[in-house]
């Protein structure tokens, strides 16, 4: 891990509780997160722990309840609603498990449609849409609508909508969670290919196989962080320069 | 933005036929029934008269004892009136009648006026082409005939050199001296008639009235003297008619004289309440604007249903970084669209119907290009505040919860 790297997002006691009219629940409880440029991150927990809700924090789909969020220094826990979404547009790409591609639009209009609310130039948006095709892997179906498509093709299109942007970070929402184990392969290796492009990435998973390509992991139980491990990164480079690590 | 919202909604539309065939439908429906609807009630009510100064004209009529309202005057009263009263510029009469028009192997009834020579100049309606009528065709039976402007275009094939031609009225050929000018319809409600004949037409047809006091069948227009107000006129007209009362007291027993302005008499002709065509028309454009409301409230309800279907969309669509007004425009292009079909449908079957009123309301035009764009305007407008309510709705999804649920 680069440890001289900037910092680009920084929680600091973080907490998200939902109301009810009886219950108060605590899915978050003073969450302390750092994550530096470039660095590729893993959150893990069983069900119910708060992973998807910090994702949803860190991707400015939701609000803490109480804590600092500082996304590349910048204060962005209390934006307004707009200012939320230009931010979302701009410095975060979201991979979803679900894929969540428009279904009457075709595979090229998915990756253009969050430039598009950048009031980015046709010819600009063109160029990159192209690009991210060509480094998914699905330029020659651009054509295509989804539902033409497998899941793990449609897990690409859904990688390169997020990274056609090039936002600051890429949030990984169990990528792998509706694919068969080879195109679930396919999926992380393509991560680890952008990672080592220079791309941050935050994924959850509650698969510990898939935690392991992170450089970091963080555990969360009842919403709070219970074990953080740093140590992926030079296992992983071992392991890649083909030394075999039992875990 | 604009344009790729509406082609998302042509999209939509294609996507999705029955949806859009009954929201298109149902709006072709009420903007072609409202907009036929004003063009013609425009063109009957609203439209302003074609006169000069209608402020200073009022109607004169009979006021009886034993009837209530405002009634004709016999045409006896009407001369006497016209040459004693102090407070008329001038007075013209008119009486209503209907012919049989004969050209070639057919023959049709249509309605004409029958004015006194002055009526034209009065009213400072200046023919189009040739003249109105002169003093000695108002007393001596004279075949002539002044023929509206639309009877002109539609029978006479807007021939130019159609003065001194003939029409044949009730198997008699009357001479053509003048073309009204156009639009001009008369100073009362319900389209004016095809053609006006002089005054000593009634001398043929309806001699007995024509000499009498008591037959009361003209409708008189007046203009006022230049500072004399109408309140003035009518104390003239009582005085007036008083006299005629005493000279003769058995044709004019109880009776007497009155003006109203004619602004106000052509909405409310005898005193007696509205004219059935204002009451007519007043509910027609009820009907015609329940019409539009419901077909606003269906395409309102039709985008609701499609934007609850498209609820992940637009949850995805706010979770890429799409603004709230985005999502405004991706729904208001869908019904900008359902708006633009529906209104270029409901404009053509407006114009048909309006057509087919014209047949049946003679000289009234409906075809009146700036009633139509405004109208338009105005329904598009009215439309597209209905897609606005299902548009705004969708700005309030929250993705986090439609992604998780959905």
């Amino acid at each position: 891990m680069n440890t001289s790297a900037q910092s680009l997002i920084h929680l600091d006691g973080v907490t998200k509780v939902f109301f009810t009219d009886e219950v108060e629940t605590h899915a978050l409880a003073g969450i302390h997160l750092e994550i530096k440029s470039g660095e590729y991150i893993a959150i893990a927990g069983p069900s119910g722990c708060g992973k998807s809700t910090l994702l949803s924090i860190l991707g400015l789909l939701d609000t803490p309840t109480e804590g600092r969020y500082v996304l590349n220094g910048k204060e962005v826990a209390d934006l307004p609603l707009s200012e939320r979404a230009r931010v979302r547009n701009r410095e975060i790409g979201f991979i979803f498990q679900s894929f969540n591609l428009i279904g009457d639009l075709n595979v090229y209009e998915n990756v253009e449609l969050p430039l598009t609310y950048r009031g980015m130039k046709s010819a600009e948006r063109k160029e990159r849409v192209m690009a991210a095709l060509e480094k998914v892997g699905m330029a020659h179906r651009a054509k295509h609508l989804p539902s033409q498509l497998s899941g793990g093709q449609q897990q690409r299109v859904a990688v390169a909508r997020a990274v056609a942007g090039s936002p600051s970070i890429l949030l990984a929402d169990e990528p792998t969670g509706n694919l068969d184990s080879k195109n679930g392969e396919a999926v992380m290796e393509l991560l680890r290919e952008l990672h080592r492009e220079g791309a941050t990435i935050c994924m959850v998973t509650h698969d510990p196989r898939y935690a392991r390509h992170a450089d970091r992991s963080i555990h969360l139980f009842d919403g709070r962080v219970v074990e953080e491990d740093g140590s992926k990164k030079g296992e992983r480079e071992l392991e890649e320069s083909g030394f075999d690590i039992a875990h | 933005m604009l344009l790729a919202d509406l082609k998302y909604g042509l999209r939509m539309l294609v996507k999705s036929p029955g949806f859009s065939l009954v929201a298109i439908l149902s709006l072709a429906l009420g903007i072609g029934a409202n907009t036929a609807i004003f063009s013609l009630v425009n063109a009957v009510l609203l439209r302003p008269l074609p006169v000069h100064d209608p402020q200073s004209l009022v109607t004169v009529s009979t006021t009886d004892q034993r009837n209530p309202g405002n009634l004709p005057l016999s045409h006896l009263n009407f001369k006497d009136l016209r040459a004693q009263n102090a407070s008329f510029t001038d007075m013209a009469a008119i009486s209503f009648n209907q012919v049989n028009y004969s050209h070639g192997q057919e023959s049709e009834q249509i309605p004409v006026q029958v004015v006194t020579a002055n009526y034209f100049s009065l009213l400072g309606a200046e023919p189009s082409l040739g003249r109105g009528f002169r003093a000695e065709e108002e007393t001596q039976a004279t075949p002539v005939a002044v023929v509206s402007h639309g009877f002109w275009e539609r029978s006479l094939g807007s021939n130019p050199n159609v003065v001194g031609t003939t029409v044949v009225l009730n198997r008699t050929p009357y001479t053509i001296v003048g073309v009204a000018p156009k639009n001009f319809t008369g100073v009362f409600l319900g389209g004016g008639p095809s053609i006006w004949l002089p005054m000593s037409r009634n001398v043929v047809v309806l001699p007995d009235w024509y000499e009498t006091r008591r037959g009361l069948f003209i409708l008189a227009v007046a203009r006022l003297k230049p500072g004399v107000t109408v309140e003035q006129a009518r104390s003239n007209l009582r005085t007036v008619f008083a006299n005629l009362e005493r000279t003769f007291p058995v044709d004019n027993k109880g009776r007497s004289a009155i003006a109203v302005p004619l602004l106000e008499a052509r909405l409310n002709p005898n005193g007696q309440g509205a004219n059935v065509l204002v009451q007519q028309s007043t509910l027609l454009m009820i009907v015609v604007g329940i019409v539009l409301l419901i077909a606003c409230a269906n395409i309102a309800n039709l985008l609701l249903s499609q934007a609850s279907k498209r609820r992940r969309e637009v949850a995805i669509r706010l979770a890429l970084g799409a603004q709230p007004s985005s999502v405004l425009g991706l729904v208001l292009g869908h019904g900008m669209m359902l708006v633009f079909i529906g209104l270029a449908i409901g404009l053509v079957a407006a114009y048909s119907a309006a057509g087919l009123m014209r047949s049946l309301v003679v000289v009234v035009n409906p075809h009146d290009p700036a009633t139509f764009v405004s109208t338009a305007v105005v329904l598009g407008a009215v439309a597209l505040l209905a897609s606005y309510i299902p548009a705004r709705r969708a700005t309030r999804i929250d993705p986090l919860i439609a992604l998780r649920t959905d």
